[in-house]
């Protein structure tokens, strides 16, 4: 041990030898300040503010030729696991739908993973493990205890991407963003990358709905965080996927999983579950793009601490999943708005429980043939999944 | 970044060690890349808190050959300054009110004009620790040494913090508490 100690320390002092070697230069005092005027230089394009962010909105679906209001149609999502819950939806061309969701032995257990499944119009394909703790451990080169709230999306350039989140230790409050691609429709996908959001060890942020795409060819994810004080916020990302700038909703506390839909190239409508004890949704409006957003108001409808879907129709209107009560999760309704979410139909009740059941986390789509999908926790069990023509919303629409 | 762990691992343990002992503080650090089942050491602690800041780094690596600076040694006043930045700054960027000053690390020209003007200042008088500290911090951000593109996690960290409200309290008390 001696041995190794002094040579230790002989190679330490060759070290030091040769550093002062070099310093004699660092003497100089003009040197800092040549050094800073280089940093301050090579620094400059990234320090330029970032132009007005303006949502870049999708061209129209095309129109459904009018239909008989028909039945829901039922097909629930094959869930190899015993637990499953958050679904999230995206399209993947004509009359496809792909859905994400986290599933294993338990919310929170380590063997839990994120499973991919593709509706082919009729059917829907054996789940595929995408993203498993183990691989986010290598891709992230850091521990991780367990994942979660998976959101897909098609960025309509033969890209999907997929946030979720990790936790390293403690629960949700502890979660970080992860963002990877998959350029072949989800068969394979690239290397995990963290998304850093948050300066306290990249605690807390959580996403839950899907982007808004911005006309610069960037994204915009809503956002929340739960340590020490819930709120949502809007992360800006870059073409890249990585975070360009980050916006905070005034007045949110106690309000999370955001759910934003856009108007036009600068107006936008978020809904936000309510966390406080008002048990009402909440409601914000931005009219520059997301820069900016009012204080949320609390609207008629109810919310049992629970998250919501919103989707804009191809005809415009909005609509709503959520569950429609003070305390509990046993019911699931949906909502229609033509007027921008001031005024709502009464809730149409898809999913009518008891006691401890439990139907929540809806996630919305309306795919490209025009039929809406609607996914959900059913149970904690697996992901339910309903499809309807947009004719069949008439029976809501009546009662509006 | 998993080396900014070894980094970390050796500091805390050439600390806590006797002088002579130190070495063993460096072959603990690097025997923390080695993977264990799971996952190595050096990743469990880099999920508990992430990379360390390039200012942390770079004061570890002054620190670790023997130079750490007289204003972290024995000044409060330095380490004060930034234990103060950080308990204002992370309350308010974890939701305490509507203004979030995380949001300024992202085109950060306003964060570098607002650190630049005093790190000058101490250069003027002949300190240039703080402009140097700075200087480093601009070049690695713009290089995208770490994962971030905040530069507020290029200057700043949760263990700089404690570490700089530790040295501040500490060198504060010899100050001012020395027997005569």
């Amino acid at each position: 041990m001696i041995f190794i100690d002094v040579l230790a320390k002989r190679w330490l002092e060759r070290l030091q030898r040769r550093f002062y070697a070099l310093t004699p230069w660092a003497e100089n005092r003009w040197i800092p300040l040549a050094a800073f005027a280089l940093a301050l230089l090579v620094s400059l394009p990234w320090m330029h503010p970032l132009p007005a962010p303006r949502f870049a909105i999708a061209a129209p679906l095309p129109a459904l030729p009018a239909h008989k209001p028909g039945q829901l149609e039922r097909l629930d999502i094959p869930n190899p696991t015993a637990s499953a819950h958050s679904a999230s939806l995206v399209n993947l061309g004509p009359g496809r739908v792909g859905a994400v969701w986290f599933a294993g032995s338990r919310e929170g257990a380590t063997d839990v993973s994120i499973y991919l499944s593709v509706f082919s119009g009729r059917d829907w394909s054996e789940p595929q493990a995408v993203m498993t703790r183990q691989k986010v451990e290598q891709d992230t080169q850091r521990l991780v205890r367990k994942l979660g709230n998976p959101v897909l999306w098609n960025d309509g350039n033969g890209t999907l991407h997929l946030w979720f989140v990790s936790v390293s230790y403690g629960g949700w409050a502890g979660s970080a963003l992860n963002h990877v691609t998959s350029k072949d429709g989800g068969l394979h996908w690239g290397k995990v990358q963290r998304l850093v959001t948050s300066p306290f060890w990249n605690i807390s942020t959580l996403a839950r709905s899907a982007p808004l795409p911005l006309a610069d060819g960037g994204l915009a994810l809503p956002v929340y965080h739960e340590f020490i004080a819930k709120h949502p916020e809007w992360l800006r990302l870059d073409s890249r996927g990585q975070a360009a700038d980050k916006g905070r909703v005034p007045g949110a506390a106690r309000s999370l999983q955001p759910a934003v839909v856009a108007a036009d190239s600068q107006q936008a409508l978020m809904l936000l579950r309510d966390a406080s004890p008002t048990h009402r949704i909440r409601l914000a409006r931005s009219v520059d793009g997301g820069a900016h957003w009012t204080p949320p108001i609390a609207t008629e409808l109810p919310n049992p601490d629970a998250g919501i879907a919103l989707l804009r129709l191809a005809d415009g209107r909005l609509l709503l999943a959520y569950n429609p009560q003070d305390s509990d999760r046993t019911q699931l309704a949906l909502s229609l708005s033509a007027d921008e979410g001031q005024s709502w139909s009464p809730p149409h009740v898809i999913e009518n429980g008891s006691g401890q059941d439990e139907f929540s986390y809806p996630a919305l789509l309306q795919d490209e043939e025009g039929r809406i999908h609607l996914a959900y926790t059913w149970k904690r069990e697996r992901i339910a999944h309903l499809s309807f023509h947009p004719d069949w919303l008439k029976q809501l629409r009546e009662l509006h | 970044m998993i080396l900014a762990q070894v980094l970390i691992v050796t500091a805390l343990l050439a600390w806590l060690l006797p002088r002579r002992w130190q070495f063993i503080a460096a072959v603990v650090g690097l025997l923390s890349l080695l993977p264990l089942p799971e996952v190595s050491p050096a990743m469990a602690l880099r999920g508990l808190w992430g990379d360390p800041s390039v200012t942390a780094l770079q004061l570890l690596a002054l620190c670790l050959t023997g130079h750490a600076p007289r204003t972290f040694l024995v000044g409060w006043k330095g380490p004060a300054g930034i234990a103060l930045i950080a308990l204002l700054f992370y309350p308010l960027a974890l939701g305490s009110g509507s203004f979030d000053p995380y949001r300024l690390g992202y085109q950060p020209w306003l964060l570098v004009a607002a650190l630049a003007l005093p790190a000058l200042c101490a250069w003027w008088r002949g300190r240039p620790l703080w402009l140097w500290l700075l200087t480093i911090d601009l070049l690695a951000w713009a290089a995208g040494l770490l994962e971030s593109p905040n530069l507020w996690d290029t200057l700043l960290d949760p263990l700089l913090a404690l570490a700089c409200l530790f040295l501040a309290v500490r060198n504060g008390w010899r100050t001012y508490k020395r027997p005569t």
